[in-house]
C-alpha cells in the first residue's frame, strides 16, 4: 500500500498532469484578472488551495479548480519523492539533480516569501523622515497609551477582528472596546446643518453637493467658499448646470466642451482684486487671451454673462459668496450614533470593495469605550481621516486611531530629493530617483544613500525601492518597502536551473554531435 | 543537365544579392535637395531623428502608408511603379506649401458608419476599396469630428466602439496635420524669412524702448509695441505643451553644453534670438529654406540647408549624425528586402521538400538554393538588426515590434543550424517561413508609428533588456521552432509518403543517414524543446529577478509574467510527458503544435487583456488574426489525432511507427528510472 502510494506520488505521470493543472490555472487566473482585478484574483486563484466556480472569459463555471497552494505543493511532493526513489549521483544525472534541486528551491522560497514577507509603503515628504511603513491593505485599530512621552505603549486590533469580535479586551488595555459596527470601504462626510440648499446642478463634479450660505461677515473664514449655479448655454441648446465653488483641487476642475475646443469652468479665489472670479478658460490655448473672467460683482447682479471669444453664453441662476459645500445623503447612507471624537455630526456612506490594485479601501468602525461599567462615550474612526482623538482614563491619557498597519523600525529614513525626469517634449517618465537619508541611532550612522528605479536601498534587511510618486506634490516620493527573508532564493535556484539544463542538453548535444560524425 | 542544377543555387543566390547591393547604391537627389533636408536632425517624442522619420511616422499615423502615391495603377499592373511623393517631400509640402498639402488624398476613412456620419458619400480618392480624403475636403466638417471625438474620448478607452475608435484615430490626424503645417512658420504669416527680417530690426530699438520704460524714463512707444507684438506672438508658441509629443522641435539647443536636449519650436528659436539680440543661426537657414521651397527656388533651399547641415556637423556632431544614420535605415527598408527574400527562399524551399523521394538531384539543388537565400536574407536581416541596436544604443528587443523583429532572428538561426545537422530541407521551410512570417508581422505594428520610442523608466536599463528580454525571447523563438516543425511533421505525414522514407533517399553524398525523415524530425522538435525549455526558464525567473530589483516582488502573477511562465510549463509537460512515455511521436507533434497557441497568447494575447504593469496597449486588428491563428492551430492538432490509417507516410510501412516511437520513447524513461 505504502509502495502503491509512493508510487503514485512519485510518477512521472502526476508531474504531467499537474504541469497541465498548472497550465490551465494560470491561463484561467490571467484572464479573471480583467473581471476580478490583479490583487482579487492573485489571491483567489494563486494562493489558494481551491477555487470554486471560477471566471472563464466573460463567464462563471460551476467547476471546481485546483488552486495554485495545491498544484505548488503537490508539484513539490512529487519532485521530492522522485528524487527520494531515482536519486543517483553519477556524471549522466547530475543535470537533471541540479535542476530539480534548483525547482525545489524556487518552490520553497516562494512559498517562504508568501508566508514571512511583507510589503508596505512609506510615504515621505522632503526633509521629512520616518520610522515606520504603512501596509498596502491591513489596517489596525491602535490604543496609545500616552502618559511616557518617551516611548508610546501601543496596542493593536486588526481590522480582521472587528468585523467578529465585538468587545475587545486586552491585559495591556485599561479599557473595553465594544464595536458597536463597521464597513470595510467608506465614505465619511459632514452632515450639513438645516437651511442647506440644493442646488439644481446636472452636470459637473459637484452635482450631489448642499450648499449653507453664511452670512457675509467681514472676516474671510479659511474654510469659507464661494460658489455659483451656472447654466452653460450654446447657439445649439444648453450644455447643462454646473455648481462652481472655489478652493477645490486641480483633480476636480469641470469642463465642458463646444465645437472643437473643451474650456474649463472654475472660481478663483481672488481676495487681493477684489473678491472671487469665475473664470473660463480654453484648455487648447494656454495665452492670456484663452482666458476670461468675470469678477464677483457681475456674478453678485445673476444674468446672463456674455465675452467675445466666447462662444457659450454663461447663465448665473445663483451666487453665494460665502458657503460651506456638504454632500448629500445617498440612499444606503447610515448616521451612527456618536457621541465624542472629531467626527461628531457625520455621516457613512458605505462602499463597494476596491478591485483596482492602485487604490485603497477606507475602513471605518464606530467604537464604544467602557472603562469597567462606565461608558466613555462611542466613537467614528475612519482610515482616511486618523485625527487624534485623545481620552483620559483616570489621568492616564490614551489615544485611539485607525490606521494603515504601521510597521516600526529601531531607525529613521529621510527624504533629502525627489527628481523625476521626463524625456524632452514628452509625458513619458525618464527617471525617477530620491535621495534618502539613513538615520541609524544605534551605529550612531547618518548618511546619504541615492536610490531609482532598478537600484534600491537594502537596509537591516528591509529593502526600499522608489516605488511611486505623488501627480499633485513634486516633493513627495513613495517607497515600497519590502521585506523577505527568503529574497535570495530565486537568484540561486536560478543558477542551479541553468547550469542544470546546459548540462543536460549540452552532453546531449555534444553526444549527439560526436555520434553524427562517426557514422 | 547536372551542370545546370549545380548552378542554380548560386544563380538564384546572385540575382538576389545583385538587389540588395542595387539598393545600397548610393541614391541622387533632384532639383531639390529633399533627400539631405530628410537627414536634418529634430527632436520628437524625446529622441533626435531626422525629418524623414517624422515625415513616415506621422504619414502612418495619417494614411497607414509610408508614402503619398499620386496615380492610380490597376492593381495588375505590378510591374509598373506608380509615381509617388516620398514622406519627406510630403512633410515638405505639409510644412512650406501648405495649400497644395491640403490638396493631397491623405486622411484614410473606411468605417462605413463614420462616412455616413460625416455625409462625405462618394467624394474622395479611392483605391483598393479604401478611401481617402483632403483636408479641404474635411475642412467644413472640422467642428462636428473634433465634437464627436470629444464624446469618444470622455469614455474609458476599453468600452469604445469601433466607430469612436474611427472618429479619434481621425481627429487625432486631423490635429497632427494642422500641427505639422505650423512647425516652421507662425500661424500668422507664411513668410517666416521676412518676418524675421522685421524681427531682427525690431530687436535693438525694442529693447531699448522697453528698458527705458522699465525705469520710468520717455520711450519710444512704436519701437516698444513693435518688439512686445513680437513677444505676444512667439511667447505663447514657445510655451505650446504639445511642441516635441504631436509636431517636432526644429531649432537646436542654443547651449548644447549646458542642455543637449533644449531643443525648441521657432517659438523657442524667436525668444533665444531676442535675448541674444540676433536671429538665431539655425532658425534663420530653416525659415530660408521653407520659404525657398514655398516659391520653388531651387539654389536658395540647397544653400540653406546645406549650410544648416554644415553648422550641424561642427556644433552638434552627435546629432546630425544620428540623422543621417536613421535617414539611411529608413531609406534602406532592409527588413522589407529580406521578407521578400525569405519567401523566395521559402516557395523553393517548399519546392525542395516536395520533390524529396521523386527527384532527389532536382530536390537537392532546389534546397541549396533556399539555404544559400535564406543566408542572404539572414544576413539582411542580421545587419539591419545591429543598425537598429547601435542606433538605439539599445539591446535588440525593446517593444513589440523589435521583438517580432527578434523572433524571426532566433529562428532563423535556428532553422539554419538544423539545416546543417539534417540536410532534407526542413530546417530550410522552418527558417523562411518563421522569417517571412515574424518580418510581414514588424512590418504591421510598425504601421502603428514610430518604432524607436524611449523607454518608460522601469524598462530603461540595457542589462536587463539584454539579458531578460533576450534570453525570454529567444525561448518563444524557440517554441514557434518547436511548433513549426510539429506541423511540417503533420502536413507531410498526412499528404506525402516522405516521412516513412529514408533520410539517404537518392545518391546525393550528403544523405548517408539511414534514419527516416519522421523520427529526424521527432529528434529535431525534442532537442529544440529542450532548448525552449532552457531560454524559457531562464528568462522568466531572470524576469523575476529584474522585478525583485526594481519593486521588490520576485512574482507578481502580472499577465506578462503569467504568459512567460505558461511556456515554461508547457515546453516542461512536454519534456516530462515524453519521457514518460505518455506521447509518442505524434503526441509530441500534438503538443509542440499546442506550444505555438501558449506562445502567441503569451507574446500577443496579454497585451489585449489591457490591464498589468506590461501591456503596450490594445490592438483590436491583431486580437482577430490571433483567434484565427489558435483556431488554425486547432485545426492542425484536429489533424495530427486522425487515425494512422490516414496518413499517407504510415500507409505503406503502417508498422515502423509504434516499434520505433515507442523504443526511443522509453529510452529515456528507462535511463531515469
Amino acid at each position: 500500500m505504502v509502495d502503491r502510494i509512493f508510487k503514485f506520488f512519485s510518477s512521472l505521470r502526476l508531474t504531467v498532469v499537474l504541469l497541465s493543472a498548472g497550465l490551465v490555472l494560470v491561463f484561467v487566473g490571467t484572464l479573471a484578472q480583467v473581471h476580478e482585478g490583479l490583487y482579487q484574483a492573485q489571491v483567489r486563484y494563486f494562493r489558494s488551495w481551491f477555487i470554486w466556480q471560477p471566471t472563464v472569459g466573460d463567464s462563471v463555471w460551476p467547476i471546481l479548480l485546483p488552486g495554485g497552494y495545491l498544484i505548488g505543493t503537490m508539484l513539490l511532493i512529487n519532485l521530492v519523492a522522485a528524487h527520494l526513489k531515482r536519486f543517483k549521483l553519477t556524471t549522466q544525472k547530475i543535470g537533471i539533480q541540479l535542476i530539480h534541486g534548483g525547482i525545489i528551491l524556487l518552490l520553497l522560497g516562494q512559498l517562504l516569501t508568501d508566508v514571512l514577507a511583507r510589503e508596505s509603503s512609506m510615504k515621505l515628504v522632503e526633509g521629512t523622515s520616518k520610522d515606520y511603513s504603512e501596509d498596502f491593505h491591513a489596517n489596525e485599530l491602535v490604543v496609545i497609551d500616552k502618559s511616557n512621552p518617551q516611548s508610546d505603549g501601543v496596542v493593536s486590533i486588526p481590522e480582521s477582528l472587528l468585523a467578529s469580535a465585538k468587545d475587545i479586551q486586552d491585559p495591556a488595555l485599561p479599557v473595553t472596546l465594544k464595536i458597536r459596527d463597521c464597513w470595510p470601504n467608506c465614505e465619511v462626510n459632514a452632515i450639513a446643518p438645516p437651511g442647506s440648499i440644493a442646488p439644481p446642478a446636472d452636470h459637473g463634479n459637484f452635482t450631489n453637493m448642499l450648499v449653507y450660505p453664511i452670512a457675509a461677515s467681514g472676516q474671510n473664514p479659511e474654510d469659507v467658499q464661494a460658489a455659483a449655479l451656472v447654466e452653460v448655454i450654446s447657439p445649439k441648446g444648453s450644455l447643462g448646470t454646473f455648481l462652481v465653488p472655489s478652493k477645490i483641487d486641480n483633480s476636480e476642475v469641470q469642463t465642458f466642451a463646444y465645437g472643437d475646443h473643451e474650456w474649463t469652468l472654475s472660481m478663483l479665489f481672488a481676495p487681493m482684486i477684489g473678491g472671487n472670479q469665475l473664470a473660463v478658460s480654453d484648455v487648447s490655448d494656454s495665452s492670456p487671451e484663452g482666458m476670461i473672467n468675470f469678477p464677483e460683482a457681475e456674478l453678485a447682479r445673476k444674468g446672463e454673462l456674455k465675452r467675445d471669444g466666447l462662444p457659450v453664453t454663461l447663465s448665473v441662476k445663483e451666487f453665494w459668496p460665502q458657503c460651506r459645500l456638504y454632500h448629500q445623503l445617498a440612499p444606503n447612507s447610515v448616521q451612527p450614533r456618536i457621541t465624542r471624537g472629531g467626527l461628531v455630526g457625520t455621516f457613512v456612506t458605505p462602499m463597494a470593495r476596491v478591485t483596482d490594485p492602485d487604490h485603497r479601501d477606507f475602513p471605518a468602525a464606530v467604537v464604544e469605550i467602557f472603562n469597567g461599567p462606565n461608558s466613555l462615550g462611542t466613537w467614528l474612526l475612519w482610515t482616511a481621516n486618523s485625527s487624534d482623538d485623545i481620552f483620559l482614563v483616570g489621568n492616564k491619557p490614551l489615544q485611539l486611531a485607525f490606521r494603515h498597519k504601521r510597521y516600526y523600525e529601531p531607525y529613521r529614513i529621510g527624504l533629502v530629493k525627489f527628481t523625476h525626469d521626463k524625456y524632452k517634449g514628452t509625458t513619458t517618465d525618464k527617471n525617477f530617483a530620491s535621495r534618502l537619508r539613513v538615520i541609524n541611532p544605534q551605529g550612531n550612522e547618518d548618511r546619504e544613500v541615492l536610490i531609482k528605479m532598478n537600484s534600491p536601498l537594502r537596509y537591516a534587511g528591509t529593502t526600499y525601492y522608489q516605488g511611486s510618486f505623488d501627480p499633485r506634490d513634486p516633493h513627495v516620493s513613495i517607497l515600497q518597502v519590502v521585506t523577505n527573508p527568503s529574497w535570495l532564493t530565486p537568484y540561486l535556484s536560478c543558477l542551479l536551473v541553468m547550469l542544470g539544463l546546459i548540462w543536460q542538453f549540452g552532453s546531449h548535444l555534444i553526444g549527439f554531435a560526436l555520434k553524427r560524425r562517426t557514422t | 543537365m547536372k551542370f545546370l542544377l549545380k548552378c542554380m543555387p548560386w544563380l538564384f543566390l546572385a540575382l538576389l544579392a545583385t538587389e540588395i547591393i542595387a539598393i545600397l547604391l548610393p541614391k541622387h537627389d533632384g532639383e531639390f535637395h529633399v533627400r539631405e533636408f530628410g537627414r536634418l536632425p529634430v527632436l520628437l517624442g524625446g529622441r533626435i531623428q531626422p525629418f524623414d522619420s517624422v515625415a513616415r511616422n506621422s504619414l502612418l499615423q495619417i494614411r497607414s502608408t509610408a508614402d503619398v502615391p499620386l496615380e492610380e495603377i490597376p492593381a495588375w499592373k505590378f510591374w509598373h511603379h506608380p509615381e509617388k511623393l516620398k514622406s519627406t517631400a510630403w512633410l515638405l509640402e505639409v510644412m512650406c506649401r501648405t495649400e497644395q498639402a491640403d490638396e493631397r488624398p491623405i486622411f484614410l476613412i473606411h468605417h462605413p458608419d463614420l462616412l455616413g456620419e460625416l455625409k462625405l458619400g462618394d467624394t474622395g480618392v479611392e483605391k483598393s476599396g479604401l478611401r481617402y480624403y483632403t483636408f479641404n475636403q474635411l475642412k467644413p466638417l472640422l467642428p462636428e469630428i473634433m465634437e464627436q471625438a470629444g464624446k469618444a474620448s470622455s469614455i474609458d478607452e476599453k468600452l469604445h466602439t469601433p466607430f469612436q475608435k474611427q472618429i479619434l484615430k481621425l481627429a487625432n490626424a486631423v490635429v497632427l496635420y494642422r500641427r505639422l503645417a505650423l512647425t516652421l512658420h507662425s500661424p500668422d504669416s507664411a513668410d517666416f524669412a521676412g518676418e524675421l527680417d522685421q524681427i531682427q530690426k525690431a530687436i535693438e530699438p525694442g529693447i531699448v524702448a522697453i528698458t527705458a520704460k522699465e525705469a520710468g524714463k520717455p520711450y519710444d512707444q512704436a519701437a516698444n509695441d513693435k518688439l512686445v507684438a513680437v513677444l505676444d506672438e512667439f511667447y505663447p508658441l514657445q510655451q505650446d505643451r504639445s511642441a516635441g509629443q504631436v509636431y517636432p522641435l526644429v531649432v537646436p539647443p542654443a547651449h548644447p553644453d549646458v542642455a543637449r536636449d533644449e531643443w525648441g519650436n521657432i517659438g523657442t528659436g524667436v525668444l533665444e534670438s531676442i535675448r541674444s539680440r540676433e536671429i538665431y543661426a539655425p532658425l534663420r537657414w530653416l525659415a530660408t529654406a521653407s520659404v525657398a521651397y514655398h516659391n520653388q527656388n531651387a539654389a536658395v533651399f540647397n544653400q540653406s540647408v546645406a549650410e544648416y547641415a554644415q553648422w550641424l556637423k561642427s556644433n552638434l556632431p552627435a546629432e546630425w549624425a544620428k540623422g543621417r544614420h536613421e535617414f539611411f535605415y529608413n531609406d534602406l527598408h532592409a527588413f522589407l528586402h529580406a521578407m521578400i527574400i525569405y519567401i523566395f527562399a521559402f516557395i523553393i524551399g517548399c519546392c525542395a521538400l516536395l520533390t524529396f523521394g521523386e527527384f532527389p538531384q532536382l530536390s537537392e539543388s532546389l534546397r541549396l538554393s533556399a539555404l544559400y537565400l535564406i543566408a542572404l536574407a539572414g544576413l539582411v536581416h542580421t545587419v539591419a538588426l545591429v543598425f537598429r541596436m547601435v542606433l538605439e544604443g539599445r539591446p535588440p528587443v525593446t517593444n513589440l515590434y523589435s521583438s517580432a523583429i527578434f523572433i524571426g532572428w532566433g529562428a532563423m538561426v535556428l532553422g539554419i543550424g538544423l539545416e546543417r545537422i539534417y540536410k532534407i530541407g526542413i530546417g530550410n521551410v522552418v527558417a523562411a517561413l518563421a522569417g517571412f512570417v515574424t518580418l510581414l508581422i514588424a512590418h504591421n505594428l510598425a504601421l502603428g508609428g514610430d518604432t524607436m520610442e524611449m523607454l518608460r523608466a522601469v524598462l530603461d536599463t540595457n542589462f536587463w533588456l539584454a539579458t531578460h528580454v533576450v534570453i525570454v525571447t529567444l525561448g518563444y523563438a524557440s517554441t514557434f521552432v518547436a511548433g513549426l516543425l510539429a506541423i511540417i511533421y503533420v502536413l507531410l505525414g498526412l499528404f506525402t509518403p516522405i516521412l516513412s522514407q529514408k533520410l539517404t533517399a537518392g545518391d546525393s553524398p550528403s544523405r548517408k543517414d539511414k534514419t527516416e525523415v519522421g523520427k529526424a524530425l521527432a529528434k529535431m522538435v525534442y532537442a529544440i524543446v529542450c532548448f525552449a525549455t532552457l531560454f524559457s526558464f531562464v528568462g522568466t525567473v531572470l524576469g523575476g529577478i529584474w522585478a525583485d530589483q526594481s519593486w521588490g516582488r520576485f512574482w507578481g502573477w502580472d499577465p506578462k509574467e503569467n504568459g512567460a511562465l505558461l511556456i515554461v510549463i508547457w515546453n516542461a509537460a512536454i519534456l516530462h510527458a515524453r519521457w514518460g512515455g505518455m506521447v509518442r511521436e505524434r503526441g509530441l507533434m500534438n503538443m509542440a503544435i499546442f506550444g505555438n497557441i501558449v506562445t502567441s497568447f503569451s507574446w500577443f494575447g496579454v497585451n489585449m487583456l489591457g490591464i498589468g504593469l506590461h501591456s503596450y496597449g490594445f490592438m483590436d486588428a491583431a486580437f482577430q488574426w490571433l483567434r484565427l491563428f489558435v483556431c488554425s492551430q486547432i485545426v492542425l492538432i484536429v489533424l495530427g489525432s486522425l487515425p494512422k490509417h490516414l496518413w499517407r507516410s504510415f500507409r505503406q510501412s503502417g508498422t515502423s511507427l509504434p516499434t520505433d516511437a515507442g523504443d526511443s520513447a522509453k529510452r529515456p524513461a528507462e535511463a531515469i528510472r
